[in-house]
Order: C-alpha cells, then structure tokens, then sequence
C-alpha cells in the first residue's frame, strides 16, 4: 500500500513538471501555430542556468527565478533567427526549424559542457517528510506546488489581462485579429518568450531530482506533446489534467512493469486516445465549415 | 505517354551506367558512403510518398527502418532462411505495419499525426531496445547472413552497390508510374484539398492507407538491404534522430518532387562526411546549416534551383510570373459562409 | 420525364441546438432543374451537404433509386450520381484546367496496380479516353484558351466554369449547384445560365440554389423554398412569385420574374 502511495506522489511530480512544459508548448502551438521540438532543451538551458548559479553560491530559489530569464533571453534570439522569418510558411517548415534548433542546442551544449551529468543539490533535495509511512521528498513537493502556481498564474494571465486576451485573440483567428489591431507578430514573440521561460523553470526544477545533461530535454519534448494531445491542444486545463495521467502512468509503469517499457507504455496510451478521440480528451470539436 | 517512355529510358540508361561504374570503385571508404546513400535514398523516397504526395508527415520513419532490418536479422539469423525470403517478409511486414499504423493515423491531420507517427517510431525503438530474448535488445543482432544474387556474392561492396543503384533505380521508375497514374492525381487532389477528393467519389482514407501502407513497405525494404549490407544492427540507428533525419532530407530537397529526395540524400550525405572534419562540432553545424536551409529555401532545394534556372533561361516564363504576382484573384480562398 | 431520381425525407440537421435544416421532404425529378432558393441562413449549403455526404443528417434519409441512405460517405455519394460545385470554389491552385477536371474522372479509371506499372492497352485506352472526355467539356464549356492554364491565373468565372467542368468529368445523375453565379457580373450570369440550360438539355437533372431570385425563377422548373432550414413553399415558378410566405420571407424584395 505505501508503495501504492509512493507510486502516486512520484507520479504527481513528474505530471506537474510535464505540464508546465506542455504549457508552454501548447500556448506557443496555439498563437504561432508551431509544434516546437525544441520545447524540452529550454528546460535543459534552464538546468544548467540553475546548475552554474548555484556553483557560484546563489540561492537556489534566486537561481530558478533566473533560469526563467536565461530560457527568456535565448527563446528570444532564437525566435528572431529561426521562427519569426518563417512565419507565413507551412508549419511544417517551423517545425522542422525547431527540429535544427534541438539539434544545435543539444549539441552545442555537449561541446561547451561535457555530456556528463552535472548533480545539484540544494537544501529540499536531501530532506524528505514522513508521513503515513510514504516518504514525500521534499524537491517533489516543491515541484508540485511551484508547477501548479505557474499554471495558475498562466491560467489568469490568459483569461483576465488584456495580453492574455491578445494571446486568446491571436490564437483563435490571427487574421480577424489583426483587423482589430492586435499586433499578432509581437503576440507571437512574447508568447514564445514566455513559453520557453516557464520550461526553463520547469528544467530548474526537475535538476537536482534527475541531475543536469545535454540530452535531458529530449525526453521532456516528447512527454510534453503526449501530455498537450491527451489534453487537447491550446487548453490549459487538459494541460495540467494530461500531465498528471502521463505522469501517473509513466510511474505506475515503471513501478509494477518495468522502466525500460515506460515510454512505450506512454505512447501506446497516447495511440489509444488518438484512437478513441482524436481531439484529446479534454477538447470540444471543431468540425471544418464547407 | 511519350513522356513515360523517356523517363522509361533514361531511367534504364542511368542504372546501367551506374551499376557498372560502381564496379570500379576502388576506395572502400567512398564505396561505403555511395551504398549507405543509397538506402538513405530508398528511405527519402518512401518518407516522400507521405509527406510529398499525400501532405501527411511521419516522423517515426525510422520504425519500419527498423522493422525491416530487425524482420531480415532475426529469420536470417534465428531460422536461417535465405536472405531473399526474409527480404520478401520484412518488406510484406513492414508494410502490414503501416498499415495498421495508418488506420487509427490517417483520421488525424497535421501535429497530430505527427505526434503519432514519432509516438510509432518510439515504441518500435523501445521494443527493439527492451524484448532481449528476439531482439538481442541493445547488442543487437551480428552475423547477419550477406546475399548472394545468381552467385554473385554482395558481400562485396561493388557489387552491392551496383545492386541497390538497380533498386533505387526501379523504385524510382514506381513510382514515376504511380504518380502519373489516377493513383497519384487521387493523391495530389486530397493533399491540396481534401473536401475536392470527397466530392469527386475519391475514397480518401483508402488512399492514404495505401501510400502509409507502401511508405512502410520501402522503409522496410531500405532495412532489409541495410542488414543485408551491414550483417549487424542495433537499436541506435533506429531511434528518432533518424526518423528526423529522413524526413530532413526529404524537405532540404524538395517534398513533393522525385529529384529532391533524391538531391537532398545526396547533399546530407556529402555534407556529413565533410562535416566529420570537425568533430564534436559537426551536430552543432549541422543544426545551424538545417535551420538556416529552412529559413532561405523553405520550398526546397531542388524546386528552389528549378525555378531559378527555368527563369533564368526563358524570358516567357518571367513575364508569366509577373503577371501571377498581380493576379487579383491570388488571394485564399476563403471558406464559404 | 417524370420518373423519379431522389426522394428526400425528413431530413434535419442540428448544429450544437441550431437547426440549419429542419424536416425537409421534396422529390427530385428526371431532367429537371429544380431551384433551391432562400434568404442567407436559410440552410440552402447545408442541405447541398448533406445531399453530397458532407455533412451527416441528425435526421432523416434520402431515397436515391431503390437504395435508402441515413448516414453516407461522400464518396458514395459521387458514386450514387451525384456531384457538386460548391459556394465558393474549390479547386487545386497549382494545377492547370485539364488535370483539375481529370480529377473527376477518377471513379472511371483503371486504378489496377497491374495496370498502372505496366500502362496496359486498356490503362492506355481508358486514359486516352478521359483526356478526350475531359477535353470535349473544355470545349463545351468555352474553356479552350486556358486549357494549360494554372487555376489561380484564371477569374472568378472561369473558375466557377472549370468546376462545373470537373463535376460533369464525373458523368452524374444529378448535378448540385451551389449559389454558381455569386460574385459574377450580369453578363457573366447570362453566361452561366446559358450553361446549365445546356447541361440539362444533356439529361443531367439540376439542383440550383441561387440567391439570385430573378435567375432562378427563369431557369428552374420547379422550385422550393427554405427559410430557418425549414421548407416554406413548393411549386412552379409563377405559383412561388404569387406565395405569400415567400414574399414575407423576402420582405419587400420583388420576386417577380
Ligand atoms: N459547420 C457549421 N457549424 C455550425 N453552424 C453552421 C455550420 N454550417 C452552417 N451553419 C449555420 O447553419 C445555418 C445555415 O447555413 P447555410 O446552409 O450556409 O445557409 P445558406 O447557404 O442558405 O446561406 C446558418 O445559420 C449557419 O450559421
Ligand atoms: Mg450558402
């Protein structure tokens, strides 16, 4: 029965980093119409953001919130060169720019820092409370509880403020939007930005739990877009919702199958939803007007 | 019909040409590359048939790759069948495969099917990696039996290379044929617009199930010849950034066309050995060199130079261009109120 | 002349509470051409959907010979005989008049891989013969000129003529035409009148939505008229021009041929 419990605690971790990061992947898929690949090597930026600060002495929390600035900054350079040119091409196109960026950024950070993984520690990573007999790290709580504020504050920023509206605009018709002079380029930008910035939180997070490498983020993409087609693309709720299943079945699987099947057991789940509701679970269908 | 006949021709002149220069080939480094090309080139066109004729993307290519190779492995290997048997198994295989991957796929459209299809090209890796008892899991499977073609052993290389330039060249002709046929106009008419094809009695999802189903079929055939050439596979060539490779391939070149598969292996080809030179820099180009190629030529290379060159040479051509440039009619067409 | 082609019964179309078309019943005659007409929103595309398999009814069926059709893929549709332009064009951009209109020979051709990767006498034949029948309709419908021409150097009339073209390619039964003079001059009108007298004269059967009530009323033989996707007049011509409900339904606008 603790296992059970341990199982879940586990899972809930891991679901609420996946859906921070298919937050960000979702909100940018909604406005620029991009599914970026690269999405999971800003969480690996963030790492080793969070990585060096804390070499340097900085506060762990402090290093987070920088590493949000450091994703920020390169997701904007990164915009500029291989995104905002190919705006009005096929999304095709985009996504294979997002492709070469993964394969630079991976690479590049290979060269520069070595492929071994780099172990932070901070003051959770050690701790962890007892209760009921379930040992509850103390990090996962932290991830836990800073992933579901971030999705809230996504959450609000969206439907309350006037760049949430913007946003909701840009992505629901661009054109329409355009005529109500909404300037959907900068949208697009700043969407961007943000997206990436909230992954590079999420790779700050996930560091001293799974250690920090070049290839982290490849595997976080890939959960992330599991996680935004059972939740439904461009909805936040089935963000988190998809999150907390990928998560969830991803630990029960390696808890009582094996790890090493763990990513087919994900995608398997993720052909049984296509399968049954090929618009995710948590969406309502747009049918095409003739 | 004419037409045909040359493609026919030239066709059948190059392969004669190239299957008997590549008898002459001394260098067993640059014999290596021009085979391995050559089934990059197999795998281009089969990615192509998806994505250039049908608009839907695949980006777990890799996964009937790998089906391929792990069909000709393992029954050469576990129940020794001859080579050629278990080529004409694992191309049948890896085509069922597509099959029943496209039959939940072919409903979806753009991301997600792209999702899918890498989800298709994780879970084959996965398998590969994990079912140790058929797969060998990460060691893979050695020994792999090299075949022989009317007594003519290909295990070496010149030979094998004068024998996968006579596939690809017949592979090309295929399709040549299939997509000058009602075949490739059904094809064309549903990738530019679905609703067109529903309207005109085209089956649609027959039709995608079919280039899915043939898609895997060469994919599996590229796997097939790659066992046979390397007599050992592993998972790792199999994995993602191969999938992503191909499908690169297939778009630096030009989707849609024959030649730009074909020009866009040769290019990648040449471009990684050359990039060999430096090292552990060689990925960090590679992803520069792939992003900046998108943001200059998104249509393609081959289709990119085409245009230049057919403007560059008639003066007809350009006026005509001009004149698209103000049409007032270019405008999308909207959908109707 | 009066065998009947395709009886419509009862059919309904709900979208999310709306109902776009509501318990519409009419017969569909040989060699006529019955008028479909209506205030925007009537229903007048939704129900072309509907008739093309493009759209799937909440309620209701179609009797189309002997056979009884609830819920039907639009590619059946095409094979049952019938075949459709639509509102706003749709045709392949990139491809030039010819190859758009041999689109709708495909449910004619030798699709046989046998055939296709040896182009036997009969692929050959049967390919030689839907070019020509793709030719004549180009000639037939005054397109000659622009035969190699890409569709998006062509205007807006001449598009509605190419799919036409392409809808005839199919050989059908009946022939829906949805609203196929929006957008064009009066001269430009005249023009495509004349076409779809001709193609009647061919025996193909007609269903014409229109909004424009003075050519619909000189063109149809018989005409229905949909209002909030419900029918609110059958009839001849001259019997819709002295309707009441149709002239409340246009409220003011003259209806007089
Ligand atoms: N796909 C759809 N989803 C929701 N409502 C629709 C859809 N298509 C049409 N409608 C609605 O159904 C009604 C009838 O539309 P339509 O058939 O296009 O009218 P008409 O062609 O007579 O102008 C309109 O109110 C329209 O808004
Ligand atoms: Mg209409």
């Amino acid at each position: 029965m603790t296992e059970f419990i341990q199982i879940i605690v586990n899972g809930m971790a891991n679901g609420a980093l996946y859906a921070l990061i298919a937050l960000g992947l979702t909100l940018i898929y909604g406005v620029m119409n991009l599914s970026n690949f690269a999405q999971g090597e800003f969480a690996m930026i963030g790492a080793f953001g969070t990585y060096f600060l804390m070499q340097m002495h900085m506060n762990y929390m402090l290093a987070i919130i920088l590493s949000f600035i450091i994703a920020g900054l390169i997701g904007f350079v990164i915009h500029i060169l291989a995104f905002h040119p190919l705006r009005k091409s096929e999304p095709l196109n985009m996504m294979l720019s997002s492709l070469g960026v993964s394969v630079f950024l991976v690479n590049l950070s290979q060269y520069l820092f070595s492929p071994n993984p780099k172990v932070v520690s901070n003051s959770f990573s050690e701790k962890s409370i007892q209760a009921f007999g379930v040992f509850l790290s103390e990090q996962r709580i932290l991830i836990v509880i800073v992933s579901l504020i971030l999705c809230g504050f996504t959450y609000w920023l969206l439907e309350r403020s006037k760049f949430g509206r913007s946003v909701r605009a840009a992505s629901l018709d661009p054109d329409t939007a355009t005529l109500y002079g909404i300037p959907t380029n900068r949208i697009a930008f700043l969407t961007f930005i943000f997206g990436v910035a909230l992954t590079g939180i999420a790779g700050g997070l996930t560091a001293p739990i799974y250690n920090v490498y070049p290839t982290m983020g490849i595997s976080l993409t890939l959960k992330a877009f599991v996680v935004v087609v059972l939740g439904g693309m461009g909805n936040i709720p089935g963000a988190i919702m998809g999150g907390f299943i990928v998560g969830l079945i991803e630990s029960f699987s390696a808890g009582y199958i094996s790890t090493a099947f763990q990513d087919v057991i994900v995608f398997s789940a993720l052909f049984l939803v296509l399968i049954i509701k090929p618009e995710g679970i948590l969406s309502k269908v747009q049918g095409e007007k003739v | 019909m004419t037409k045909t006949r040359l493609f026919y021709t030239a066709i059948t002149i190059l392969c004669i040409v190239c299957s008997i220069a590549s008898l002459y080939i001394q260098n067993l480094y640059l014999l290596r590359v021009f085979i391995l090309a050559a089934i990059t080139a197999i795998l281009a066109l089969s990615v192509n048939i998806l994505v250039g004729y049908t608009g839907q993307i695949s980006l777990g290519h890799a996964g009937f790759f790998g089906i391929g190779a792990y069909m000709v492995g393992i029954l050469n290997v576990n129940y020794h069948l001859s080579f050629w048997l278990c080529m004409v198994i694992a191309v049948l295989f890896s085509g069922l495969m597509g099959l029943i991957l496209g039959l939940p796929t072919t409903k979806l459209k753009g991301h997600f099917l792209g999702i899918a299809t890498l989800g298709f090209g994780v879970i084959v890796n996965g398998v590969l990696n994990n079912w140790m008892q058929v797969t060998g899991g990460p060691q893979g499977i050695r020994d792999i039996q090299s075949p022989t073609l009317f007594s003519i052993p290909l295990e070496y290389g010149n030979y094998f290379l004068g024998f996968i330039v006579a596939c690809l060249s017949l592979l090309v002709l295929v399709i040549y044929l299939l997509i000058k046929s009602p075949v490739g106009r059904a094809w064309s008419c549903l990738k530019q617009d679905e609703i067109t094809a529903y309207v005109t009695g085209i089956h649609v999802y027959r039709y995608k199930l079919l280039a899915f189903t043939l898609s895997g079929g060469i994919a599996g055939f590229a796997g097939a010849l790659f066992a046979g050439y390397m007599t050992f596979i592993s998972p790792d060539t199999f994995d993602l950034n191969q999938s992503i490779s191909i499908i690169t391939t297939v778009i630096l070149g030009g989707s849609g066309t024959i030649a730009g598969p074909l020009l866009g292996t040769a290019l990648l080809s040449f471009l990684n050995e050359w990039l060999r030179n430096f090292d552990e820099l060689r990925l960090v180009i590679y992803g520069v060199i792939l992003v900046a190629v998108i943001v200059f030529i998104p249509e393609g290379i081959y289709p990119f130079f085409k245009n230049k060159i057919i403007s560059l040479f008639s003066r007809r051509k350009r006026v005509n261009q001009l004149k698209t440039s103000i049409d007032p009619h270019a405008g999308k067409d909207a959908v109707n109120e | 002349m009066n065998e009947q082609l395709m009886q419509v019964n009862n059919i309904s179309v709900n979208f999310g509470g709306l109902w776009a078309v509501k318990s519409i019943e009419m017969d569909v005659k040989k060699n006529e051409i019955l008028g479909v007409m209506g205030p925007n929103g009537a229903g007048k595309s939704t129900f072309l959907n509907v008739l093309s398999g493009l759209q799937q009814p909440s309620e209701g069926y179609l009797i189309i010979g002997t056979q009884k059709i609830s819920q039907s893929k639009p590619w059946n549709m095409a094979k049952l005989g019938l075949s459709r332009s639509f509102q706003t064009v749709r045709l392949l951009r990139e491809l030039n008049v010819l190859d758009n209109i041999l689109i709708g020979g495909h449910m004619d051709a030798q699709k046989q891989a046998w055939d296709i990767l040896f182009r036997t006498k009969r692929y050959r034949q049967k390919e030689k013969e839907l070019v020509s029948r793709a030719d004549n309709l180009i000639e037939t419908l005054e397109l000659s000129e622009k035969k190699y021409e890409k569709i998006s150097r062509l205007s807006t009339e001449e598009r509605r003529r190419v799919e036409i073209a392409r809808s005839l390619m199919t050989q059908p039964n009946i022939l829906l035409l949805d609203e196929p003079c929006a957008g064009l001059s009066p001269q430009e009108t005249e023009e495509i009148s004349k076409l779809i007298l001709r193609i009647k004269e061919q025996g193909v059967t007609v269903i014409l939505v229109e909004h424009n009530v003075k050519m619909i009323m000189s063109l149809s033989d018989r005409i229905v008229v949909l209002d909030h996707g419900q029918k609110i007049a059958e009839g001849t011509p001259d019997e819709i021009a002295k309707h009441e409900d149709v002239i409340k339904a246009y409220l003011g606008g003259s209806v007089n041929a």
